[in-house]
């Protein structure tokens, strides 16, 4: 019973493999589910319940090969500091000294509605990054919360 | 307590940390009916999903069970204007001021489902909500 009961959501998919160039902006958000059912295999088989209340089975060659991540609690001050909050992603030129954005336009700011963290299902516990799921403009993306700032 | 057959249940998405802040997923969720409880496993409709939960049915912990609170508590919230509150006790953005649209419990906690202005639900503990009155 090594994944029972976990919280996942599908990997996050991204024309980049790094993370820190993978945002997602999607038209909707992403979809948790909870493992509701697990067999060791081969192959191995892991049955979600998602929040849609589809049934599905996940069958992978190795626990990496499922692209499911755990979904775990954030850093409480990540949780603090985000959740309920308007934020906008970091330039990648870093922030100033007069806009901790570093100029990021403003119709990029967005509702932080979850805080949470994504640990790849074959890592350790607690050993992923934690993401924000901000919602703008009736579109969702989610990223990085060290990306991201506070609007004041 | 025990989920039993004419619960009503939904996917269990939260973690013990993360049921008292937010629910993961910002829709209002869906919510089956036990049809069938055995050997730690549960069947359940999910009428507004047309579907069940096949053949072998899922783990009992896989399920947060819903259950009506008080009715004193349900119309004390029902249909307020109300903003969410940080663990610090501050309020989350003005985006988040919304109405109240349901009250029940999970799991034994009593939760508010709060519908705001753009469309969007979300759900925290009723303790975790500061009513703006005159709204």
């Amino acid at each position: 019973m090594a994944d029972a009961l976990k919280v996942v959501a599908v990997r996050i998919q991204s024309t980049s493999t790094v993370a820190a160039l993978a945002p997602s902006m999607q038209p909707q958000g992403p979809h948790f589910g909870v493992i509701a059912a697990e067999a060791a295999g081969p192959p191995l088989t892991r049955t979600i319940l998602w929040d849609n209340v589809n049934l599905n089975e996940v069958d992978g060659d190795a626990a990496a090969d499922l692209n499911l991540d755990v979904i775990e609690d954030a850093v409480q001050a990540t949780v603090d500091k985000f959740l309920g909050a308007l934020a906008i992603r970091i330039a990648a030129t870093g922030a100033t000294t007069l806009d901790p954005s570093g100029g990021t336009p403003r119709e990029y700011t967005g509702l932080v509605v979850s805080v949470y963290k994504r640990t790849p299902i074959q890592d350790a516990a607690g050993t992923g990054s934690d993401y924000l799921l901000l919602y703008v403009d009736g579109t969702y993306y989610e990223d990085l919360a060290a990306n991201f700032v506070v609007m004041g | 307590m025990a989920i039993a057959v004419g619960d009503r249940v939904r996917p269990k998405l939260t973690s013990a940390t993360l049921g008292t802040i937010s629910r993961l997923q910002p829709q209002p969720p869906k919510l089956g009916t036990v049809s069938r409880v055995s050997g730690g496993n549960v069947w359940a409709t999910f009428a507004d999903a047309g579907m069940t939960l096949g053949t072998a049915g899922v783990l009992a912990g896989a399920l947060d069970q819903i259950t009506s609170t008080s009715s004193v508590t349900r119309n004390a919230l029902i249909d307020q204007v109300v903003v969410g509150l940080k663990a610090s006790g501050a309020v989350y953005n003005d985006a988040f001021v919304g109405k109240v649209v349901d009250v029940y419990d999970v799991d034994g906690i009593t939760k508010v489902l709060i519908r705001t202005e753009l469309g969007l639900f979300y759900e925290l503990p009723s303790t975790q909500i500061s009513i703006l009155q005159g709204r």
